[in-house]
C-alpha cells in the first residue's frame, strides 16, 4: 500500500486532510519561537493570532476534505495539537475561531477588579485580533490588571465613569476588527461560551445577541426592563426576537453593524437594537444562551422595581421609540384599521399636539 | 354565584320570550355606552343588565353599520340609539356614545359580551367612591410564558406611566368607567384612542383604579382571525400613539426618565 501523501491520512481508502499535520508543518515554517516568546508555557497573542490565520485558511481549504462528522472544535483541536507538540507547549488551553474574519473584544470597567483578571484569562485562551478594555472611573486596581495582563489589551482609561454603556461605545469606536464581541467587566465568562457568539458573526449575522428570553419566569412575572425589551421587539416586526436586546451581554456586532449604527448609538442600548433591525441588518440570537441573569453584581441600584437603572432603561426605550416615531410615524405603521376619526367633529390627531381637553 | 342568577332568569323566562324592554332614567346618574355593529344575538340582554346597575341608568347604544337588525332591537328594548350607517371603527363608538351622555358616571361595555349587571356595578361604585378612571384587573392570559402582544403594550404604558401596580389593566378593555370629571378633562373624543386617553388622564392627575374582574377573553373568542389580527396590530399602534403623545407632552426623548449621567459626548473624544 502506497504512503498517503504528505499532510493527509489515509482512512478506509480516502485521503482526508489532517489537521494535525497541518499544526505541526506551521511551526516548522513559521520557525522556533523567539526568544521572548520562548519563556513561559503560555504563547503570546501575536503567535497565537498567526496560528489563527493559518488554521483560518486551512481550515477553509480543507474543511471538506475532513472525515464525516469531524466538526470545527474537534479539527481546531488536533491543529493546536501537532503545533503544540512540534513546539513543545501546551496548546490544550487555547481554542480557534471558524472564520478568517477578525474578531475583536470590548470590555467595559468601572470597579471590577476581582472579576476583570479572571475575564481578561478567559480571553487570552481566543485569538483575538485586539482586546480593547475601557476602564472609566475607577478607584481600585481595574487600571493596572487591565495594563498588566499578559492578554496585552489596548487599554483606554478615563478618570471619570462615564456612565452606562458609554464604554461600549468607546471600545466601538476604537475597534478594527471585522467582528467585535462586548463584555461588562462585572462577570467573567468562560472562554468556551462566548464562541457561540463569535461563530454565529462568521456565519454572516451583523448582530448576535444573547438570548436571555429564556431565562425568564411567566410573563406575570416578568420585570419591567424585560417587558420593554419585548415590547420595543414587537413593535419593530422583530417578536421573534422576544426579549432580547442589545441591553443584555454579551453579543456580537459586525463591522457593518457598528458602521450602520454608528458607534455612539451602542451608549443607548435599546437605541441600537432599534437602529439595527430598522435598517435591515441581519440581527440572530446566539444559540447558547449565556446566564447574566444570576451573575450581574447585585447593586442598590438595580433591585427592586423602580430602581434607577430600570428608569435608565426604560428611558432609553422611550428615546428608542422616539427616534423611530420620528422617523416612521407616531403609530410606527401599525394602521387604526378603518377607524374614522373624522366623525368625532373635534379633531383626533394622530401626532399633532392634541390640546389637555383632547 | 352569578351563573345561579343568569340561570335563574334564564328559566324564569318562558322559552323563546325576550328581555323585558327598560326606561331610561329621565335625569341618569350613569349612563351605559354600547357601541354595536352586528350582535343582534347579545344585544337585548346585554341592554338589560346594563340597565340594572343603578336606579337612575340610561343606556345609550351607538348603532354603526348594523345590518341584523341590531339598532332595531336596541330601540325597541328602550335603549337610546345612536344610529350610524357605516361602521365607524375601534372605539369611536365609545366616544360618540360619550358625547351623548348625561351622567356623571359613564360606564363602557360591549354589545357582543353579556356581562350580568352585579359584575358591572363595581366599576360604578368605585367612581361614586371617588376614582375617576375604574379598570378591569383581568390581565389577559399571563401565566404563560407566551406574550401576546397587546398586553404586552398595555402593561408597557402603565410602566411608562409610572402605575406599575395596573399591571395590563386598560381603558382599550371592558368593561371600565370614567368619572365626568374625567369626561371632560380627557375631551369624549380621545376614549376613540383609549391608550392616549389613558395616558391624558395619567397627566391630569386623574384617580386609576382596578374595580373589579371580568374575565372577558374567555367570554369573546369567536373573532375571525384576520380581524383578530387587525386588532392586535391596531391597538399596538393606538399604545404606540400614547406613547408618542407622552414623549412630546414631557418635551424631551426620555420623557424625563433618567440618564444618569451619561456622558455621550465622550465617544468622539476618542
Amino acid at each position: 500500500m502506497s504512503r498517503a501523501p504528505r499532510g493527509t491520512s489515509r482512512r478506509a481508502g480516502r485521503r482526508y486532510a489532517d489537521p494535525l499535520q497541518a499544526g505541526i508543518r506551521l511551526f516548522r515554517l513559521s520557525g522556533r519561537l523567539s526568544g521572548e516568546e520562548a519563556h513561559g508555557s503560555l504563547l503570546p497573542r501575536t503567535v497565537l493570532r498567526k496560528l489563527q490565520q493559518d488554521w483560518a485558511a486551512w481550515w477553509e481549504r480543507n474543511r471538506r476534505r475532513l472525515p464525516p462528522r469531524t466538526g470545527h472544535p474537534a479539527a481546531s483541536r488536533k491543529y493546536l495539537q501537532g503545533y503544540g507538540a512540534a513546539a513543545g507547549r501546551d496548546t490544550g488551553r487555547y481554542s480557534l475561531f471558524p472564520t478568517g474574519k477578525t474578531v475583536g473584544c470590548v470590555i467595559s470597567v468601572m470597579n471590577e477588579c476581582q472579576s476583570l483578571g479572571r475575564q481578561l484569562d478567559e480571553l487570552e485562551k481566543l485569538p483575538f485580533e485586539e482586546v480593547i478594555v475601557v476602564v472609566n472611573g475607577s478607584s481600585d486596581d481595574s487600571y493596572d490588571i487591565a495594563r498588566r495582563h499578559p492578554v496585552r489589551a489596548d487599554v483606554v482609561h478615563f478618570e471619570e465613569p462615564l456612565g452606562y454603556d458609554v464604554g461600549r461605545a468607546v471600545g466601538a469606536r476604537l475597534s478594527r476588527s471585522d467582528v467585535v464581541l462586548f463584555l461588562d467587566g462585572d462577570m467573567c465568562i468562560p472562554a468556551p461560551q462566548l464562541l457561540p457568539f463569535i461563530e454565529a458573526a462568521a456565519r454572516g449575522a451583523d448582530v448576535v445577541l444573547n438570548p436571555v428570553s429564556r431565562l425568564l419566569p411567566a410573563f406575570s412575572q416578568r420585570d419591567a426592563v424585560s417587558c420593554f425589551k419585548q415590547f420595543l421587539n414587537v413593535c419593530l416586526e422583530r417578536s421573534d426576537l422576544e426579549a432580547d436586546s442589545l441591553t443584555a451581554v454579551p453579543h456580537a456586532l459586525s463591522r457593518r453593524a457598528i458602521r450602520t449604527i454608528g458607534a455612539s448609538a451602542l451608549a443607548v442600548p435599546p437605541l441600537a437594537q432599534a437602529r439595527a433591525i430598522r435598517c435591515g441588518l441581519k440581527i440572530v440570537s446566539s444559540p447558547r444562551v449565556v446566564n447574566v441573569l444570576k451573575a450581574n453584581r447585585i447593586r442598590t441600584c438595580n433591585v427592586g422595581s423602580g430602581n434607577p437603572v430600570e428608569r435608565l432603561i426604560i428611558g432609553d426605550h422611550l428615546e428608542a421609540l422616539h427616534e423611530m416615531m420620528e422617523k416612521y410615524g407616531p403609530r410606527l405603521g401599525f394602521a387604526d384599521f378603518g377607524r374614522k376619526r373624522h366623525v368625532l367633529g373635534r379633531p383626533v390627531r394622530t401626532g399633532a399636539q392634541d390640546a389637555s381637553s383632547g | 354565584m352569578i351563573q345561579r342568577g343568569n340561570a335563574a332568569r334564564r328559566k324564569s323566562r318562558a322559552a323563546g320570550s325576550r328581555p323585558a324592554p327598560i326606561r331610561n332614567a329621565v335625569q341618569p346618574k350613569v349612563s351605559v355606552v354600547v357601541p354595536a355593529e352586528n350582535e343582534k344575538r347579545t344585544i337585548a340582554r346585554v341592554i338589560e343588565e346594563a340597565r340594572s346597575v343603578h336606579p337612575d341608568t340610561e343606556v345609550i347604544v351607538v348603532a354603526n353599520g348594523s345590518s341584523d337588525g341590531t339598532a332595531s332591537i336596541a330601540s325597541r328594548m328602550g335603549a337610546y340609539v345612536i344610529r350610524y350607517p357605516e361602521p365607524l371603527g375601534h372605539d369611536v363608538g365609545r366616544a360618540i356614545g360619550a358625547m351623548a351622555a348625561g351622567g356623571d358616571i359613564l360606564l363602557f361595555t360591549d354589545a357582543d359580551i353579556v356581562i350580568p349587571a352585579a359584575r358591572l356595578i363595581p366599576f360604578v361604585h368605585a367612581i361614586e367612591q371617588g376614582f375617576d378612571i375604574a379598570l378591569n384587573r383581568y390581565q389577559g392570559a399571563v401565566r404563560k410564558s407566551y406574550v401576546h402582544p397587546t398586553v404586552l403594550a398595555k402593561k408597557a404604558l402603565n410602566l411608562m406611566l409610572s402605575a406599575p401596580e395596573l399591571g395590563a389593566s386598560s381603558l382599550t378593555a371592558v368593561p371600565h368607567a370614567i368619572s365626568r370629571k374625567a369626561l371632560e378633562e380627557i375631551g369624549a373624543a380621545l376614549l376613540a384612542v383609549p391608550p392616549k386617553a389613558q395616558a391624558v388622564a395619567a397627566s391630569l392627575g386623574l384617580r386609576f383604579t382596578q374595580a373589579g374582574y371580568v374575565n372577558v377573553g374567555r367570554m369573546n373568542a369567536r373573532k375571525s382571525s384576520i380581524r383578530h389580527n387587525r386588532v392586535k396590530r391596531l391597538i399596538l399602534g393606538d399604545h404606540l400613539e400614547a406613547m408618542d403623545w407622552w414623549i412630546r407632552q414631557a418635551g424631551n426623548p426620555r420623557a424625563d426618565y433618567p440618564d444618569l449621567g451619561r456622558a455621550r459626548e465622550r465617544v468622539n473624544d476618542v
